[in-house]
């Protein structure tokens, strides 16, 4: 009985093949977007890796071809060409047989038809074969979200010809917050609350978007003021919030707009002589010369070098103390310089032990280590004896900075490959270089991009396979440590870092089995000679103009520290599913940054000189609830460096931080922004910790928190070590006292040095009035001075 | 703090799809009636006041340790022997001789199962209260619903993290940061352990003390042209009136004590970081606190290496965790505190050739005792290598439903999110039966 029924399945199928004629669906373009639609082939049901009920579909559709045999296969018993309504795979999903996936489709929906047609036709393997799809674009492309009128929304995909179809109704919507704006199956939105959001349309494993603008109600009590904009940008983002009639807040005051460039730009707190000085210069421009002083600040540099030693894992429990330092002073030192980022990133993507020197050079570099070497021996057995008095000896600060001199002037930064984290870890490979972590640091680093889910399957918010995995990975398999092969056939035996002539690793693809070669992401695989450096080639691609990650990734990474939120946001999830807030203002960003040559510090000094930075932090009642639009200054707690360094900078005390493994004790340091350990000793590591300093153990911008906890309350309100600091016999307020009989006037100089202004009149009186009840003049402002490190004013960068 | 967005494109519709997963029959009327079910559970009395959460992160083998599988092949079966426990007929890892004695007061539950193989939107199905991860949401955490739900003591957190939260989890989520836990930071195993400005510093009595409370009250006026007070603000403010009660209550500072502990019980919990911490946690259950969440030191992401970081690994684990147990039940503790133990998925029943076993989502074993779940009951089974459920398949959502029930907590419960949406505190989930005893 059985075998007749599958011989005849068979038997019809073949006849029916035949007689499939041009209305017969197309299975890759719209049975499988139709089942993605439906959700058959999500990670949860059909998608996911061991597939559901014995059904397997590729994740997302991804890979129509091994979902044609699925659906076929089990001896044809999904399909019943002859009585397709009494097909397996449409009974299951309308619910007239038990589904553990619910009821998905509507019996008479068009969906429904589509498939049934589908297979009464055959269920042949139609496609548009030559045709793939290359993109996938929404109309409008932005618009306004009614409550009762919707906006029908169209789908175009278009083919590698050029040509575009309409695809509406095989797309899947997905309302990225659809607590403001929902669509329906059939790309129907309407708009429930006040807000803007984007709306992800998905056909054919590529993604298109829109974005749904829903205003609220026109402000009663507010205008929107002639601000004079200058730049592009402002003018872009206002334009986004006179839609939404959100009233943006007007520019800060200039206190606070000091304060905060200088928190941002250096990670300090003005001084009083500087807010004297910028209160009194009465230029119009002072805002944008002060801005461009910071920016050539020395503290600036450090700043930078922190957050890049932060995004590549330069974490001192993976390497060494002394190679963390490195690490930031090479950073430290090219930034210093402005070195375009294209060329700091191609020094850390090449890195060689050899730094493309001459052989004259590392002859003479070999015989330098060598003597080096030798002295030290001989020191080391002296400094035995020496130890105990050399720990006691205050800290001696060598007049040379590390960051202008030594490895900080090689143009490649080889200890990036050097981390622990990037070595094979165990079995008969352990220790070598392992080029999968590699892979997916420097995507994420340096391109936004996250591969991790390619490495098991079809990115589900992106484009990327795991031939684009693999391949990408392979490029980065042609280094090694030990002697260089290719040198050492040159006479030089030269030991560290370099490039090999053939790959340590081979991968082939998982599912079928593809021996894979080294490429770039997107899948263009590299051509290059043995010896070459494959690395190179991979640069090349992030740098060439067509590339869509390379420049936007750090541009939006700038945007997002001084803001504390991405254009596209997480910063490090740029994808075709997670389109930026402020397409244009993004564009016209990465446009100025590539036309001038990667200038990094254009790039700050024109954020920092918008409108839209500098606005206040107050609210209205049109925009205290914006988070989105830049209508008025976010308020973040301080970073760990920045409490640190203002807590030290108002009390006049030292920062005390130290090495762990093997570090140079006496490196020259003010401030922690310079202090390149993730997990440094000292007494202010505990500091540092609690207000989450990133250990950089993943690769992931999440890692730096702002967010308060008990601790940081515990510490400020509380801790011993806070007391010590405000009372400190060289501290600030020590040396006040002694130097100032005027209450006021030390008053005021505490509050410049905490909170970056002066005491309002009512203040003023409430200080001194403090200091009547207190039982001394030391203890009452030694409250007074707590008090104001206790604020939130202090605490809250602002 | 952002995390990555999760792996498998999950999202509204799917969390929807995944409830009735669960449900296995599709009607209306039996979700209705599953969620009259998980309010009637939870509007029973609580069994369990108190919670210690062990947090295993990166997904702890379940073949090489609860769910053995010595007749799988090679390349499976792994390189441990099953031994027998004190329950008949039940083998667990060689390397567990202490847990082996006391499976009469555990329960293993081997049918917990979901779909995501990657960790951090794993961490945060597991950790987040058996929520979907969602791109546009994060859900509160097992601790952060119980800080919101039940009452504590003043001058005490009612949660508490040892020495931290995990990071690569949702924290509070949407409640906000002040429903975070109280983090030692410091380890208790450190001959230094501390934790710090518990007590009023010198030079500060109490007198003075209060005129600088009364000084900060009174001055601190920053911000107030805030319509709104942000998340941020509201939280600060929190957290200096907890810490102001917590300066001026011994309770907490007591708790910290633990070298007031006897000797011979702090061996037998083991001088290492987890020991320490597991005894940590009793005091702190003692003192008052309702949830305590232990980090555990190391990581269980055997990629490479899987055996000789377990021989390593497991046996640390064994005896602390056999210590709390035995610890708990003496003292008359277990009775309603809960212990629970997981990570955010099982290993690949494959060993990779790197010794490892990779992340696999479709099968794990969970630890849990006292707070009225059954004794010696091992639920749920899986196939004969360790790769998918085969008896009592449930979802996380189920087994976060069924803890809730068991605090007393209404799992339908629904919170205000910022976004003005409403969220029930699970979504979808049946409570386990079995488990509810």
């Amino acid at each position: 009985m059985r075998t007749n029924a599958w011989f005849l399945g068979i038997l019809s199928f073949a006849l029916s093949v035949a007689a499939s004629n041009a209305e017969t669906p197309l299975f890759d373009r719209e049975v499988v977007p139709t089942l993605y639609k439906l959700g058959c082939s999500s990670g949860l049901c059909h998608g996911s890796f061991a597939g559901k009920g014995g059904f397997r579909l590729s994740l997302f559709g991804a890979n129509p071809e091994a979902d044609y045999q699925e659906v076929r296969g089990a001896f044809g018993r999904r399909l019943d060409p002859i009585f397709a309504e009494n097909s397996l795979f449409l009974l299951k999903p309308t619910g007239s047989v038990s589904h553990g996936g619910s009821m998905r489709l509507v019996k008479g929906s068009e969906e429904y038809k589509l498939l049934r047609d589908w297979i009464a036709a055959g269920a042949p393997y139609k496609s548009g074969a030559q045709e793939k799809v290359t993109s996938v674009r929404v109309e409008p492309t932005q618009f306004i979200a009614h409550e009762a009128n919707p906006t029908a929304l169209k789908v175009f995909a278009k083919l590698e010809s050029g040509k575009e179809l309409e695809v509406t109704r095989f797309a899947r919507f997905d309302v990225f917050d659809s607590t403001i704006a929902e669509a329906d199956e059939k790309g129907k939105v309407l708009g429930r609350r006040s807000g803007d959001t984007h709306i992800l349309a998905h056909y054919a494993g590529q993604i298109g978007f829109t974005y749904a603008l829903v205003p609220q109600a026109s402000p009663k009590n507010l205008k929107f003021t002639d601000e004079k904009l200058s730049d592009s940008i402002d003018r872009a983002i206002a334009k986004k919030q006179r839609t939404l009639n959100i009233v943006p807040t007007p520019v800060a005051d200039d206190l606070t707009f000091l304060r905060r460039i200088h928190v941002d730009v250096i990670g300090q707190l003005p001084t009083a002589d500087e807010i004297h000085k910028f209160l009194a210069d009465k230029s119009p421009d002072k805002r944008a010369k002060a801005i461009d002083a910071l920016l050539a600040h020395p503290l600036h540099s450090a700043v930078c070098a922190t957050k890049l030693c932060d995004i590549t894992g330069a974490d001192n429990r993976v390497l060494y103390d002394q190679a963390v330092c490195k690490t930031h002073d090479w950073y430290r030192n090219k930034l210093a310089a402005n070195w375009p980022w294209d060329k700091i990133v191609l020094g850390v993507l090449t890195g060689t032990a050899a730094d493309g020197r001459s052989l004259e050079d590392l002859n003479a570099e070999i015989k330098r280590i060598a003597e080096e070497r030798k002295i030290k021996e001989s020191k080391a057995v002296t400094k035995k004896t020496e130890k105990k008095s050399a720990d006691d000896a205050p800290r001696e600060e060598s007049a040379e900075k590390p960051w202008e001199t030594g490895y900080a002037l090689r143009n490649s930064l080889d200890i990036f490959f050097d981390n622990n984290k990037f070595r094979v870890q165990a079995g008969p490979a352990k220790g070598k270089i392992d080029p999968q972590p590699i892979a997916l640091h420097v995507a994420t680093a340096f391109l936004g991009v996250r591969l991790e889910c390619a490495e098991c399957h079809k990115h589900p918010h992106d484009r990327w396979t795991q031939e684009d995995f693999f391949g990408f990975t392979l490029s980065f398999a042609y280094v090694n440590r030990g002697v260089d092969p290719i040198l050492k056939k040159k006479k030089v035996n030269w030991v560290g870092l370099h490039v090999t002539e053939e790959p340590l690793s081979h991968f082939t693809e998982m599912i079928e089995g593809k021996s894979i070669a080294p490429g770039v992401l997107g899948g263009r695989k590299l051509d290059f000679k043995p010896g070459d450096d494959p690395r190179l080639e991979v640069w090349k691609w992030m740098v060439g103009p067509d590339n869509p990650y390379f420049a936007r990734s750090i541009v939006n990474r700038v945007w997002s520290y001084y803001f504390g939120k991405g254009l596209i946001d997480p910063v490090d999830s740029l994808a075709a599913g997670n389109p930026p807030s402020h397409p244009e203002v993004l564009d016209e960003l990465v446009r100025d940054f590539v036309e001038h040559k990667y200038d990094l510090r254009r790039l700050h000094r024109r954020i920092l000189n918008t409108v839209t930075y500098q606005r206040g932090w107050e609210t209205n009642e049109t925009n205290s609830k914006d988070e989105r639009n830049y209508s008025h200054r976010l308020l973040r707690r301080m970073s760990a460096e920045q409490v640190v360094d203002a807590v030290a900078q108002a009390t006049g005390t030292a920062v005390n931080l130290s090495p762990v493994y093997n570090g140079d004790p006496n490196r020259p340091f003010q401030r922690s922004i310079e202090f390149p350990l993730s997990r440094p000793g000292g007494a202010d590591s505990y500091l540092l910790k609690i207000f989450d300093k990133p250990q950089r153990t993943q690769s992931c911008d999440c890692e730096r928190a702002e967010t308060p906890n008990l601790s940081q309350a515990l510490y400020f309100y509380n801790d011993g070590a806070l007391i010590a600091k405000i009372t400190e016999k060289t501290g600030r307020l020590t040396k006040l006292l002694a130097s100032k009989a005027d209450d006021a006037k030390v008053l005021e100089e505490l509050y410049l040095n905490t909170l970056s202004r002066f005491p309002t009149n009512d203040e003023k009186v409430l200080g001194l009035s403090h200091l009547k009840v207190a039982h001394s003049r030391d203890e009452g402002f030694e409250d007074l001075f707590w008090s104001f490190l206790n604020r939130r004013e202090f605490l809250v960068h602002h | 703090m952002n995390k990555k967005m999760g792996c498998h494109g999950f999202n509204r519709r799917d969390l929807l799809g995944l409830g009735m997963v669960g449900l296995s029959s599709l009607t209306l009327p039996a979700l209705l009636r599953a969620e009259r079910e998980a309010r009637a559970a939870a509007a029973r009395l609580p069994k369990a006041k108190n919670v210690i959460f062990i947090w295993q992160q990166g997904g702890p083998p379940h073949q090489d340790m609860w769910d053995m599988k010595p007749d799988a092949p090679d390349g499976v079966r792994g390189e441990f022997n099953p031994i027998a426990t004190n329950l008949p007929g039940y083998k667990v890892c060689e390397l567990m001789p202490h847990l082996s004695r006391q499976i009469h007061r555990l329960c293993v539950v081997r049918g917990v199962n979901h779909y995501i193989p990657d960790h951090n939107p794993a961490s945060m199905f597991m950790l987040g209260s058996g929520n979907p991860p969602s791109q546009s949401m994060k859900y509160p955490s097992w601790s952060a619903v119980v800080k919101k739900e039940m009452p504590s003591i003043l001058g005490l957190p009612s949660t508490v993290a040892v020495p931290t939260e995990p990071s690569e989890g949702p924290g509070a989520g949407f409640l906000g940061s002040a429903y975070q836990s109280f983090a030692l930071q410091s380890d208790p195993n450190d001959s230094s352990f501390q934790v710090r400005a518990m007590t009023l510093p010198p030079g500060i009595d109490r007198e003075r003390f209060d005129r600088r409370q009364s000084l900060l009250r009174e001055s601190d006026r920053s911000f107030e042209r805030l319509i709104d007070r942000p998340d941020l603000l509201t939280s600060i403010d929190q957290n200096y009136q907890d810490a102001h009660q917590i300066i001026l209550s011994p309770r907490m500072n007591a708790a910290f004590q633990i070298d007031q502990e006897p000797g011979r019980l702090r061996d037998r919990y083991g001088r290492t970081k987890i020991g320490q911490r597991f005894l940590m946690a009793r005091r702190l259950i003692e003192a008052g606190v309702r949830f305590v969440t232990v980090n555990e030191p190391f990581g269980w992401d055997t990629h490479q290496d899987n055996f000789s970081r377990l021989r390593t690994n497991l046996p640390v684990v064994d005896q602390g965790v056999s210590a709390l147990i035995e610890d708990l039940a003496t003292r008359g503790m277990l009775d309603d505190t809960l212990v629970m133990m997981f990570g955010e998925f099982g290993r690949t029943p494959r060993i990779n050739d790197k010794a490892g076993r990779d992340h696999w989502a479709q099968a794990m074993s969970i630890m849990l005792a006292g707070g009225g779940v059954p004794a010696g009951l091992i639920y749920g089974a899986t196939d004969r290598i360790g790769a998918f459920v085969t008896d009592n398949s449930h979802s996380p959502a189920d087994f976060a439903t069924t803890i809730y029930s068991l605090l007393g907590i209404d799992p339908n419960k629904r919170y205000p999110t910022p976004s003005g949406q409403d969220v029930p505190i699970v979504s979808g989930g049946t409570p386990i039966a079995a488990i509810m005893g």
